[in-house]
């Protein structure tokens, strides 16, 4: 019993590290059309070393997840068949991009590459965003395979997260770069970043009636459950946010807004998980309907654990050994 | 710096057309996910985790840290990017020899289980599966730089990186064909013993021989059980196999016609790997004697040849899996699920869509890819980069 709920706890970790770290090289690509083409190059450059990394918290997510809870990895993905497959369409030719554009010498094939990544970038965020409305709008299941249609996976829901999602990407990206871009660059990209930041912020407050209208049956679950937990991190989430568009400009130290920015995603991800704990798939099945057998749990919770803080040491190393304003030019 | 950047681009190549695969266990193949859950998906969180993590990481630090660390730093991040990548090899291996060769589970309920773990791991075909591709992918790689070192002398662009990049991928092509021959020969007894109606496909025998003979070439007619055109050597495959003259080899027909793999393809397939293979012997041979007579990097010949057979090891490779995996068929874990049984309840229609999308894709990508490769042999080897200085 105990295997389940660390595995659990195991997968909403690499879901929250991917989200976060994925996040701001996802971002980098959505500000794209916001700046100018000499800058698109600085903003790889202080990606570079660490997006193929922060790639593999998904494929970690989602092997963990068929290790750990097989039922909730075959039934999402075949449920959304038709976003899964935009989505890795999107993440090939984004990734493909990055190392085609260094190669490039023709100013032409360097801005179609960063073209096609800003594209790329944008079309997984949005896509992962509808797979989390989806999820959360209801997946419908018979005999522990998806029993639905095709189309199933639009709904406003699903819409809604999408944008949000790719919004929510933006904020993260834009205040990476503030970390990582020289002084002068400031300006600029805190306009972006506060930009995007008001309209996620707009975005969170309309997502709350169509969560009403499409899932009553969460929403009245949380509040009767989960109530003080949930408006505790809101409030705390809210004066985040207003603390950050009142004060921010004042920040001596540029890697505060990324530290905020990663809290302000972190901490409603992990609220929703947990509010709906037990809950795999709410309301018909738990962590412990879903779970492997005890063979194989026992299996993956072990190398996980092993394995896992030594990957949280390397990967702390390689972001350490890049620390700082970069200043290594690969592409611009 | 010159094959950091051939390595690059083939790293991200083949990165963004890996992760698909990690999610298709799930989108096309949900009934597949489903029964063998309890086995596969231990091993491929074992492969993530030790695997591509260690590669993702450290190829930051492997192309983009060479004035960020210590020379000495970066060599450990290299050695981790090929720990991770042999890591990868080793895991995804396991997992398609478990499907190729079953081996300590147990169905109760019609739920799989894992009996015993290091049964699971070393199953039968894993050590020769694992060595046979193993040799196979550094063969591959041996060939291209030995091709593209090769034409750089031929049109005498060539340095002296160039001649010690020829000189060192021949001098491991020496040790690593033969061996290789060995392992595939190892390889061919161990799938006779565990999967013999692959190894009829392979041979293309429609009848239990005792003695039987190796076809060099026959047209595969599956509808009248027999073949047109026959050449061959009189009881070659039964030597190969059985090691003795007169030894049985199973025919196809000692199998209900359902159970068959689809007989042109893996024998073909398995021809080409041969003929490949055969190749790469004779090009050892006679690199040897050039040696010996000290003209090996100035025979026109021999360097045109070798840059010809830049692709021979990836030829191979495909043609490899070719006869490996139609040869499992009609099963997806060989004699316990077949394929019929294995996919996703979704419409036929996404499927192809999807499919199409994708080839449609990965022949974009190739093209680019291809035209990265020239763009970069075009430029050149240089000596030394000005990006290699740390602490600058």
């Amino acid at each position: 019993m105990i295997m389940v709920h660390l595995m659990a706890f195991l997968v909403i970790f690499g879901l929250v590290a991917y989200v976060m770290l994925d996040g701001f090289d996802l971002g980098t690509g959505i500000i794209f059309p916001f700046v100018t083409q000499e800058k698109r190059g600085k903003m790889l450059d202080s990606i570079a070393p660490f997006w193929d990394g922060n790639e593999t918290w998904l494929v970690y997510a989602g092997g963990l997840l068929f290790a750990a809870f097989p039922v909730a990895y075959w039934v999402t993905l075949s449920a959304l068949y038709i976003p899964a497959f935009c989505m890795l369409f999107c993440l090939a030719i984004r990734g493909v991009a990055f190392e085609f554009r260094l190669k490039s010498v023709e100013e032409e094939d360097k801005k179609t590459w960063e073209n096609v990544f800003c594209i790329g970038s944008i079309g997984v965020s949005f896509f992962q965003g509808i797979i989390l409305g989806a999820s959360v709008s209801g997946i419908k299941i018979e005999n522990g395979h998806f029993a639905g249609n095709m189309m199933d996976f639009l709904s406003p829901l699903s819409l809604a997260c999408g944008i949000a999602v790719t919004v929510a990407y933006a904020v993260l990206g834009s205040s990476w770069q503030i970390y990582k871009i020289k002084k002068e660059s400031f300006k600029e990209l805190y306009i972006i970043f506060q930009n995007f930041l008001v309209a996620m912020a707009i975005l969170f407050i309309l997502a709350v009636p169509v969560l009403c209208y499409q899932r009553p049956d969460i929403v009245s679950f949380v509040i009767a459950n989960k109530f003080r937990l949930i408006s505790v991190i809101t409030l705390i989430m809210l004066s985040i946010l207003i603390f950050y568009i009142l004060f921010a400009y004042k920040f001596k130290n540029d890697i505060l807004y990324f530290l905020f920015s990663i809290l302000l995603f972190a901490v409603p991800l992990v609220t929703v998980l947990v509010a709906l704990y037990p809950y795999a798939v709410p309301f018909t099945h738990t962590v412990h309907d879903i779970a492997n057998t005890p063979q194989a749990l026992k299996f993956v919770t072990i190398t996980t654990l092993v394995v896992l803080p030594i990957i949280i040491c390397y990967t702390g190393y390689v972001y350490y050994t890049f620390r700082g304003k970069n200043s290594e030019n690969y592409y611009s | 710096m010159f094959w950091v950047k051939i390595f690059a681009l083939s790293f991200a190549m083949g990165v963004v057309t890996g992760i698909p695969m990690s999610f298709q266990f799930g989108t096309n193949f949900a009934k597949f996910s489903q029964f063998t859950a309890p086995i596969i998906g231990p091993l491929l969180s074992v492969e993530i985790l030790t695997a591509f993590f260690l590669e993702a990481v450290f190829i930051g630090v492997m192309l983009f840290g060479w004035r960020k660390v210590h020379p000495l730093i970066h060599l450990f991040a290299t050695f981790f990017v090929m720990l991770g990548t042999h890591n990868s090899a080793l895991w995804i291996l396991i997992v398609n020899s478990w499907m190729q060769t079953p081996a300590g589970f147990e169905i109760v309920d019609g739920v799989l289980n894992a009996a015993s773990w290091k049964e699971v791991i070393f199953n039968p075909s894993m050590p020769y599966r694992v060595s046979h591709m193993l040799l196979a992918s550094y063969i591959s790689t041996l060939f291209v730089i030995f091709g593209i070192s090769a034409s750089y002398l031929l049109n005498n662009k060539a340095n002296i990186l160039a001649k010690k990049a020829f000189k060192l991928a021949f001098g491991m092509l020496v040790i690593l064909v033969p061996l290789q021959i060995l392992a595939g020969d190892l390889h061919g007894l161990n799938t006779f013993k565990h999967q013999p109606e692959k190894v009829a496909a392979m041979e293309g025998h429609w009848e239990t021989h005792q003695g039987a003979p190796f076809l060099m070439f026959a047209i595969i007619n599956p509808q009248e059980e027999r073949n047109w055109f026959e050449l061959k050597i009189p009881n070659a495959a039964s030597l190969i196999l059985t090691h003795k003259i007169d030894g049985e080899i199973k025919g196809l027909k000692e199998w209900p016609k359902e159970e068959r793999p689809m007989v042109g393809v893996v024998f073909w397939s398995f021809r080409v790997m041969l003929a490949i293979g055969f190749a790469m012997f004779v090009m050892v041979l006679w690199g040897g004697i050039l040696t010996i007579r000290k003209n090996l990097y100035t025979s026109k010949l021999y360097l045109k040849i070798a840059t010809l057979a830049t692709p021979f090891g990836f030829i191979a490779v495909l043609a490899g899996w070719f006869v490996t995996e139609v040869g499992r068929q009609p099963w997806s874990v060989y004699r316990v699920l077949k394929i019929a049984d294995s996919h996703s309840p979704i419409t036929s229609s996404a499927v192809i869509f999807t499919l199409a999308f994708f080839v449609i894709l990965y022949s974009i990508l190739m093209y680019f890819y291809i035209k990265f490769i020239k763009l970069t042999y075009r430029k050149g080897m240089l000596p030394i980069e000005a990006v290699e200085v740390y602490g600058k």
